[in-house]
Order: structure tokens, then C-alpha cells, then sequence
């Protein structure tokens, strides 16, 4: 799955995007592209579904997980992601 | 004041599954390294590098989001996860420190018993970080 990410150098904007970018790396590639401090994970909104997560059943939360720990909490019927829906343009 | 273990907090990448274990052990170890040198008497031990060991029984649960559906997934992931243990279920404070490692599960045998017996099972964490096992009171 995906996660969302924000450039910080502009070595790491010619790589990928300016700004905030989706991409879905291996394990490896988020810890090593993580530790290099070029980029940064951006906090994602979840809901909590099950009843012995650090958070209250049914509360959501804005956190920033790593791609397999986030897996883990997904899979195991604990939290979902709330992706919010697109802004939309203002009018003119 | 010794006391007895009743009450244990088990807190596996944020997830509570206190009320699904019977059993904490928890090693906070560093290596013997023998520094003996020639002409000694007595032999000398030095501390080499530092370790942590965690390990959990829990009765088996294969319902959502209890030990199975938490476990499982990470022992097949390369990611840390935090364990975090502590003596009772109360808040972290001098008397009740939490036991917290950066850690990797290395062993999870989701069966293993007997005919009769109550499903229990372990799982072993292993330190992943240069922290090791903390001890923070707040």
C-alpha cells in the first residue's frame, strides 16, 4: 500500500516530486530513504476498530506509520485509514 | 516491596493484550567478553555490547484483533515495533516502570500443546535499536 511522503532537499524533489507524493516503497527502500532525512513521512488520519489499541475504539488519530507497522495494525483489525477526501477548488 | 505478578501490562505496537498473556520475561543483558591479559592471576570478564530479549506467553486467541491477528503480521516484517511492558496495568511512574524496547519478533509458534490442555503459545522479541531496553517512569 502506498504511503505519503514529503520531499525536504531539493536532491530528494528532483527524485520524486515537490512537495507531498505518494509512492509505495519496499520496507527497505522507506527505512533507508527515512535515515537519509531527505524525505519524510507525512501523519495520515486513522479510525480505530478494535478495543485494545492505544487509542478508544471508534476515535480517530493522525499518526505517521511506518509502511509495515501499519500493515500489522491494518491487518490485524485494529485501526483503518480515513483518506480524505479531494479539496476541492475553490470557485472562482 | 515484593509483590505478586498479577497484573502485568503487554503492549505490542500499541496494542493492549494484557488480558491475553500469563507469562513476562524480560533480559536486559550485555555481552562477557574475557579481557584477561597475560600475567594475570585472575581472570577478568568485560562488558561488550548490549541486548535485549522479551519474551511473552499469551493463551492463544485467533479472533480480530486479538494475539494472533497482532502478532502474526510482524514476524514476517523487518520493521521495529514497540514492546512495552510494565509490572501493573497503572500509568508508568517510579514504582511502575514501563519496560519498553524497540523490537522485532523472532519467534512466534502460533500452536503448541497437548490434548486437554489450555491453547498457550510465545512469542520472543529480540532489540532492534542502539537504545536497547528503557526504563522510563513517565
Amino acid at each position: 500500500m502506498a504511503n505519503t511522503y514529503r520531499a525536504l532537499t531539493p536532491a530528494a524533489v528532483g527524485v520524486f516530486a515537490a512537495g507531498v507524493f505518494e509512492r509505495e516503497f519496499t520496507a527497505t527502500e522507506e527505512r533507508d530513504w527515512l535515515d537519509s532525512g531527505l524525505v519524510e513521512l507525512v501523519p495520515r488520519t486513522y479510525r480505530v476498530l478494535s478495543d485494545n489499541y492505544a487509542v478508544a475504539q471508534g476515535e480517530t488519530f493522525e499518526a505517521a506509520l511506518l509502511k509495515e507497522n501499519e500493515a500489522a495494525l491494518i491487518s490485524g483489525g485494529h485501526i483503518e485509514r480515513v483518506d480524505k477526501p479531494p479539496t476541492s477548488k475553490r470557485k472562482g | 516491596m515484593a509483590f505478586t505478578l498479577t497484573d502485568a501490562f503487554i503492549s505490542i505496537n500499541g496494542v493492549t493484550l494484557s488480558d491475553q498473556g500469563n507469562h513476562v520475561t524480560i533480559e536486559d543483558m550485555r555481552e562477557e567478553k574475557d579481557a584477561t591479559a597475560f600475567g594475570a592471576s585472575n581472570k577478568v570478564t568485560a562488558k561488550g555490547l548490549g541486548d535485549g530479549t522479551i519474551t511473552i506467553g499469551f493463551f492463544q486467541n485467533f479472533a480480530a484483533g486479538k494475539v494472533h491477528a497482532t502478532l502474526q503480521p510482524l514476524i514476517g516484517s523487518q520493521t521495529p515495533v514497540t514492546v512495552e511492558i510494565r509490572a501493573t496495568s497503572g500509568a508508568r511512574s517510579a514504582t511502575n516502570p514501563g519496560i519498553v524496547m524497540s523490537a522485532l519478533l523472532f519467534s512466534y509458534n502460533p500452536l503448541d500443546g497437548d490434548v486437554g490442555e489450555m491453547s498457550v503459545m510465545t512469542a520472543i522479541f529480540r532489540n532492534a535499536s542502539q537504545t536497547g531496553i528503557t526504563y522510563p517512569t513517565s
